[in-house]
């Protein structure tokens, strides 16, 4: 019994491995979500050295 | 709208705005602008240091459209749900309202992941319109 589940096991962790691809991770907003204000300081843009908002 | 929330600066995601910066107009502050531009905030505990990195990373791709900008605090505004996860965190938006996310852990980013993002930026900024045009 266990020699016929090595084999399945194994395929399982395959699969696992296989569907681990970028993009897995959760962050941010959702869509349909709204974009808040938020303020950034701007280093290299129009606004350089200025805290804004790109938003 | 795009904009990239990152923690680290990498030839990946260098390579990813360099790509969106030429498929956007140039960057304007809320309110004076359209939806057809990018931006990126660095998230980190320490802005000084990183000031100068982000010049030169802005000069090596030759960024013309695109700001990159700092977020004092690793962890990120709160109203924008970035985990402590995600390196690299993309949200595409269309009047302030979110259609397209991407999230990537640390070295997840590819080449691959790239061209999806690409082609969903595309895809993103020629079917959204800025409020001027809509209100037209």
């Amino acid at each position: 019994m266990q020699r016929m589940m090595m084999p399945a096991l194994g395929l399982m962790v395959a699969c696992a491995a296989s569907v681990g691809y970028a993009g897995d991770v959760e962050s941010g907003l959702k869509k349909g979500e709204a974009a808040k204000f938020f303020q950034v300081k701007d280093v290299t843009g129009p606004k350089k050295g200025q805290s804004l908002c790109y938003r | 709208m795009i904009n990239i929330h990152a923690r680290e600066i990498t030839d990946e995601l260098t390579s990813l705005v360099s790509q969106l910066d030429k498929l956007v107009s140039p960057a304007a502050p809320a309110g004076r602008s359209g939806s057809t531009h990018a931006f990126v905030v660095f998230l980190t505990d320490d802005p000084d240091a990183l000031e100068p990195k982000l010049a030169e990373v802005a000069k090596k791709a030759k960024l013309k459209n695109t700001p990159l900008t700092i977020y004092d605090g690793i962890a990120g505004h709160p109203d924008y749900k970035v985990t402590k996860d995600a390196e690299v965190t993309i949200m595409m938006w269309t009047n302030r309202k979110v259609d397209v996310n991407f999230a990537f852990a640390k070295g997840e980013l590819d080449k691959d992941a790239i061209a999806k993002i690409v082609e969903a930026a595309k895809k993103h900024l020629g079917t959204e319109e800025s409020p001027k045009k809509k209100a037209s």
